[in-house]
């Protein structure tokens, strides 16, 4: 049976950007696994509301559902890690399931790009999305500011706040004070 | 001899340097930042580390979807088959097979009932002829007996009165009853054998 245009412009939607959707839930959460499951949910809910969303603006609203799916996987995982250590700290229980290292820095051999990447999965919210958003992803700054439903400005405040943070994490936790 | 920095430029320039790497600076204000690196490691290292760190997020590549994940999302918003929406439709439709079956038998129900109460009134059944005979005798009985009594009593019933006042009565009661039988028996009562339809009459 032919696809409706319907389903055809739903998978058109999908392939142009599942990477984008990917990418952004695998640095924000730092494990493949839980970044695939919140990819197939953020598109299922994609559909659920596929009469509604505005064709021109899907883009946005995906990083939008996106960020908040990576919160309630966070909210999951700070759960069911104190489910199994209900003395851990909320630091221990962030990092729990971000331990392994990233596939890219294992392959790249590179110590700097790990530390790097467990430094930005430190930062707190929303400096973790603009910085990934905007340095990774390549997002201009009305695009992040559309997507996380936050003011310009606040946008270059939250990107500058996020990058001392890195500096200072990687010179206290690492001992950078030059380049790797 | 490399010129001494001034270090009171040096909490302005790290301020700056964020937007000297992202090329956001004028171009005055681009040469001092680049002045004071050339003279100060601090804030030269601080650069060299903004930039490391830049450099090191821009090259991070944007990851796929695993094509397994995103089956499974095509696979689970896909439109159902014509045969799929069918069974579908019936299923939470009333066409339900439990639904159709009490349907059937409420009708079945109702059509047993209206013939019940169409059909017509049960024909009473025809008498015999043994019943006739027995339903004769039991009511020249009768006569007799209330003969018998009447002259016990001394009353004196004339045939007429007799057969006005209890015989044709009682005949048309048991006529309701025995309609076409009765139309051979005779009203009359017979002359010899039955004491009640004797037609003496007690001097007083």
């Amino acid at each position: 049976m032919r696809p409706s245009k319907q389903a055809m412009g739903f998978e058109a939607t999908i392939r142009e950007h599942q990477r984008r959707v990917f990418s952004y839930a695998h640095y924000f959460l730092g494990n493949p696994e839980e970044a695939e499951d919140v990819a197939q949910e953020v598109f299922l809910r994609l559909w659920r509301h596929w009469q509604s969303v505005d064709a021109d603006r899907v883009g946005s609203w995906l990083l939008r559902v996106t960020r908040n799916a990576c919160y309630d996987q966070l909210r999951k995982r700070r759960s069911t890690a104190k489910m199994i250590h209900p003395e851990a700290g909320s630091e221990s229980v962030e990092s729990a399931r971000t331990n392994d290292p990233d596939p890219e820095s294992v392959a790249a051999g590179s110590d700097f790009r790990r530390h790097l990447l467990t430094a930005l999965r430190r930062l707190d919210q929303p400096q973790r999305s603009v910085l990934i958003l905007r340095e990774i992803q390549g997002l201009k700054y009305t695009e992040i500011s559309d997507a996380l439903e936050l003011p310009l400005n606040t946008v270059r405040v939250y990107l500058h706040r996020g990058r001392k943070k890195l500096r200072e994490q990687l010179k206290e936790n690492y001992g950078y004070v030059e380049t790797a | 001899m490399s010129k001494r920095p001034d270090i009171s430029d040096c909490p302005q320039t790290l301020e700056r340097l964020e937007a000297f790497a992202d090329g956001d600076l004028s171009a005055d204000v681009r040469s001092e930042v680049a002045s004071h690196l050339a003279d100060c490691s601090n804030c030269a290292r601080e650069h060299e580390l903004i930039l490391a760190i830049q450099g090191e997020l821009h090259s991070l590549p944007e990851l796929d979807m695993p094509s397994a994940a995103v089956a499974k999302v095509l696979e689970q918003t896909a439109e159902p088959s014509w045969l799929d929406r069918t069974r579908e439709a019936i299923h939470t439709s009333w066409l339900r097979p439990q639904w159709v079956g009490a349907t059937v038998a409420a009708v079945l129900i109702a059509l047993v009932g209206v013939a019940l109460l169409l059909r017509p009134a049960p024909t009473p059944p025809l008498t015999t002829d043994p019943v006739v005979a027995q339903a004769v005798l039991q009511a020249r009985y009768a006569l007799a007996l209330v003969g018998s009594v009447n002259h016990r009593a001394g009353l004196e019933l004339r045939d007429e009165v007799l057969r006005k006042r209890l015989v044709e009565p009682t005949a048309r009661g048991l006529t309701q009853s025995f309609e076409r039988a009765l139309d051979s028996v005779p009203i009359a009562p017979e002359a010899t054998d039955q004491p009640a339809a004797e037609t003496t009459r007690r001097q007083t």
